[in-house]
């Protein structure tokens, strides 16, 4: 193990030289990725290696070159190496993130379902904002929903008063006494409404409610029947403020209706997605044992997310281990690959100790692909997916465009 | 004053989308950028073609640069000769499918040109060239096929039949020594 680890270290030089293999480049990254002092020694490598560039014979750059380039880059112009497009690579360096990244998702529908979350987020907080023109990120979503509790629980409250206010039958003698609370109680929603908070919102809640609770027991304390009137014409404009303020409350509970709805769909559509990939990966599997009897209890023991290499930061997949009587076998399946051209052909590699052995190769369609491959022995370091420029490899040839952690 | 804070501020200020501050750095990195290029592909459209897509990806993707992972001069040229080599590759492959093309086209230098810079320039690689030769033949040359020619390890071993262990020792040693060497410069300047 430190033997490894050695050999590993050895290689921060070549790395920062630039002279690795592609398969050294994703094992060192690999390596790097939790190692802080390491990454600090590369980082200092990286400046001794950017001083070669000073000992390139002065040229002069070719006339406009400036405007040709800045008016190219700020018109926003394509990358003119397809496969770098969207890249954002730091030679590695970066890639130190990107595997973390990928690492924390590590299962089949991981990388997909951290997308949409982060969609998701942005949706709600714009519902959010659009229907309370306040701030309510998805992390407060706990929050959120005892908020929502405890205005369902004032609204039930306010529907009683309501129901006794109906039956009080008002004359309207201390209209007077009603506008003064009904003007203290508007305000306070007003301010709600200004600082829009839900929080807010629920203790003017609260704030109503007393109000008509102390009004009523104002009113059975007097007896009077005048008096009595007189609270129970309170009574209806403060109901009619709940009633007002109800109405809203609603109409934020349908917001939220609405978001938990759109909510579901996404979880549907991402469950859906994940046995979309289990019947194929099944699919995978019924060609894989095509010639024999088909297989009882078939089992995924892991998956893994295959994570976009610096080039290819869209390229995502995920590798599963599946076991049955036949069995251990590895279902890869890619997708946003960079398309294939001519003989290219996609390749996998498993690799042990820094050997890769050939998993076979495949070619994508619109950008997906897929491979089974059956393991022996079955264990591995990592599995890389290339991009060959043949289909007739048996050592890499071309750059890696997914990886995964297999032992980690 | 300190050129890492400002080119600090400078990829911030990217990051943002501030065109100006993207022309600033490209003022400042115009030239080593250009120079390196045209010292690995040793043509003047491609390297334009590399400079420009060096830009690109600063333009797109500045919020990426870490300071941690070095300097952002180092960063540039990185990723330059990343880009020159991943274009010599490029041109390899469809040279050896379609004939050999003539790879002189016709450009003009620009005749206007900064003396200071190119003096300033032209000191730090003097330095370094110092630093290079006083390395010894063998480790100087693997630095000059990796480094320049876009070979790996193995292809230097296999193509100038030296075995992989010597080459790579001859990698860790010369990078070990010029680093000794150069640590000084490493921290102050570096931009011409």
């Amino acid at each position: 193990m430190s033997e490894r680890k050695d050999m590993t270290q050895d290689m921060a030089e070549a790395y920062a030289l630039g002279g690795l293999e592609e398969m050294e480049i994703a094992e060192f990254e690999a390596y790097l990725q939790d190692n802080i002092d390491e990454q600090l020694r590369v980082a200092a490598l990286r400046d001794t290696v950017g001083l070669l560039a000073s000992t390139a014979a002065p040229v002069s750059p070719p006339t406009g070159m400036k405007s040709r380039i800045l008016a190219n880059v700020l018109n926003g112009s394509e990358s003119i190496s397809g496969n770098s497009k969207g890249t954002d690579q730091i030679i590695g360096g970066l890639s130190a993130k990107q595997p973390a990244d990928s690492a924390s998702n590590a299962n089949a529908a991981g990388i997909p379902a951290q997308r949409q979350a982060q969609t998701k987020g942005n949706e709600a907080e714009m519902t959010a904002a659009q229907s309370s023109e306040g701030r309510v990120g998805d992390a407060d979503t706990d929050l959120l929903l005892e908020q929502a509790q405890q205005n369902i629980e004032a609204g039930e409250a306010r529907r009683a008063a309501e129901a006794r206010a109906e039956s009080a039958q008002p004359t309207g003698s201390s209209a007077g006494m009603s506008e003064v609370r009904g003007s203290s109680a508007a305000a306070a929603a007003s301010e709600n409404d200004g600082a829009g908070t839900y929080a807010a919102r629920t203790e003017a809640g609260e704030t109503s409610i007393e109000n008509v609770r102390t009004v009523r027991e104002a009113a059975r304390a007097r007896g009077g029947r005048r008096l009595w009137a007189g609270a129970a014409a309170v009574m209806a404009a403060a109901a009619i403020l709940l009633g007002v303020y109800s109405a809203q409350l609603r109409g934020e509970l349908n917001n939220m209706h609405r978001d938990m709805t759109a909510m579901q769909q996404q979880t549907t559509a991402l469950a859906q997605h994940a046995s979309d990939m289990e019947q194929r990966a099944a699919d995978m599997e019924k060609q894989l044992d095509s010639f024999s009897e088909p297989v009882v209890g078939a089992k995924v023991d892991r998956t893994v997310a295959l994570a976009g290499s610096q080039d290819d930061p869209k390229a995502w997949g995920t590798a599963s281990m599946v076991s049955d009587d036949t069995g251990v076998h590895l279902l890869v399946q890619a997708a946003d690959l960079p398309e294939l051209s001519g003989n290219e052909a996609y390749q996998l590699w498993l690799i042990k100790d820094g050997t890769p052995i050939n998993g076979g190769t495949f070619k994508s369609d619109s950008g997906s692909g897929a491979l089974a491959y059956t393991m022996k022995p079955d264990d591995y370091d990592m599995v890389v997916i290339t991009l060959e420029p043949d289909a007739q490899g048996d050592k890499p040839r071309g750059r890696p465009v997914l990886t995964g952690v297999l032992n980690g | 004053m300190n050129e890492q804070s400002e080119d600090l501020r400078l990829i911030r200020q990217i990051a943002d989308r501030d065109a100006g501050a993207l022309e600033q750095l490209y003022d400042l990195y115009e030239r080593p950028v250009y120079a390196l290029a045209y010292r690995l592909l040793n043509d003047a459209m491609a390297a334009e073609e590399a400079v420009q897509e060096l830009f690109l990806r600063i333009w797109n993707h500045a919020a990426r640069y870490d300071a941690s992972h070095g300097k952002l001069s180092s960063w540039m040229f990185a990723l330059t000769r990343n880009i020159s080599i991943d274009m010599i590759r490029r041109r390899s492959v469809r040279a050896s499918a379609v004939p050999v093309e003539d790879e002189h086209l016709n450009t003009i230098a620009d005749v206007e040109s900064d003396t200071e810079t190119l003096v300033q320039q032209t000191l730090e690689g003097e330095s370094v060239r110092a630093a290079l030769s006083e390395i010894g033949n063998e480790q100087r040359q693997v630095i000059e096929w990796i480094y320049f020619k876009g070979l790996t390890q193995q292809e230097v071993s296999e193509r100038y039949d030296i075995p992989l262990g010597t080459v790579k020792s001859r990698v860790r040693l010369a990078l070990k020594q010029l680093h000794k060497r150069l640590s000084g410069m490493e921290r102050g300047e570096s931009r011409a």
